[in-house]
């Protein structure tokens, strides 16, 4: 987290004369985590960029009518995964191609060199997690990657921690083994 | 014989790549975004009756300087006026209309002509919200 806290990022926002400066605050505390949140989901650059974009065009129509039962970075998760989640879905309708090939698409973007800079095993990390279901695999980023604790992932997935605590589990177990093939 | 690996133990970096400083600019972009999709909505909203006054002034002062009654010096400040009217709102102002506006030659019926399409298209907006289109997927349609 940066210098400024969530509260003051929504006073600022709902003051007219600061609503700008308050919206690039935000901006700025969550660039990055929302990116990279799209990123490993979508993997391409061009679309996580486009749906980071859209993402916060998102907030910034909604942001107002946020009702803070939530924190605001698990409301922020929530609209990304969404988006990440329908952005997925439309590509399968789009083009009338069955789960496995998308997969086999967005994997084939990893071995592409201007997508990817990381050594083999991070690829290699990668591509396992692709084998995942979506919904299984929006839930090992944000606990592998992002570190979020159970409690805030569920309040992001509306799912129990209980039913997470699993998720993670047997997904953990399907990429160590994937990785541990030759 | 295959090694068993421990995710945990590995370093939790994603290994993905992004352009140079794509960061530094994606705010600017964002924002970019916003005031252009605001500022289509406003013109959406403002437009559209701001050319029908336009339009109804000129044939207004069309057919009062038509008239053999007519005194010059009464309509001379609302022309005037007028004209201030458009500079200062020329953005709201379609090219096609203020062209028409400073073109000496203008005549009533090319202002009848742009009174119908006007009405029309004021019927296409109230059919439109009646129905509860949404405003934002028209403008994107555009």
């Amino acid at each position: 987290m940066g210098n400024w806290s969530d509260n003051e990022i929504l006073d600022k926002f709902r003051n007219s004369e600061t609503k700008n400066y308050g919206f690039n605050l935000l901006m700025q505390e969550y660039k990055q985590r929302v990116y990279w949140h799209v990123r490993r989901m979508v993997i391409d650059h061009e679309d996580a960029n486009d749906i980071t974009q859209d993402i916060f065009i998102k907030i910034w129509n909604g942001l107002n009518s946020f009702n803070e039962e939530s924190k605001l970075y698990t409301w922020i998760y929530r609209i990304a995964s969404n988006e990440c989640i329908t952005f997925l879905n439309k590509k399968k309708r789009m083009f009338f191609i069955p789960i496995v090939n998308v997969e086999e698409q967005l994997s084939a973007h990893i071995d592409s060199n201007e997508n990817f800079s990381g050594d083999e095993i991070q690829k290699k990390l990668q591509k396992a997690i692709l084998t995942l279901p979506e919904k299984q695999r929006l839930v090992f980023n944000m606990k592998y990657y992002d570190e979020l604790k159970y409690e805030e992932i569920a309040e992001i997935t509306g799912t129990s921690v209980g039913a997470l605590k699993a998720s993670y589990h047997l997904a953990t177990k399907k990429i160590e083994e994937f990785l541990s093939k030759d | 014989m295959s090694q068993k690996i421990n995710i945990e133990e590995l370093k939790k970096e994603n290994g993905f790549s992004v352009p140079p400083n794509y960061f530094d600019s994606l705010e600017n972009t964002i924002q970019e975004r916003i005031h252009t999709k605001e500022h289509k909505s406003l013109l959406f909203r403002f437009r559209y009756p701001s050319i029908a006054f336009a339009a109804s002034f000129i044939a207004f002062s069309i057919w009062l300087s038509s008239k053999n009654d007519f005194v010059p010096t009464a309509v001379a400040p609302a022309t005037i006026d007028y004209v201030s009217y458009v500079n200062e709102n020329i953005d709201e102002f379609e090219d096609e209309i203020v062209y028409e506006t400073y073109t000496p030659t203008a005549s009533i019926e090319v202002s009848e002509v742009e009174q119908k399409k006007i009405e029309k298209t004021e019927a296409l907006d109230e059919y439109l919200l009646d129905e509860g289109v949404d405003e934002e997927v028209l403008l994107d349609e555009l």
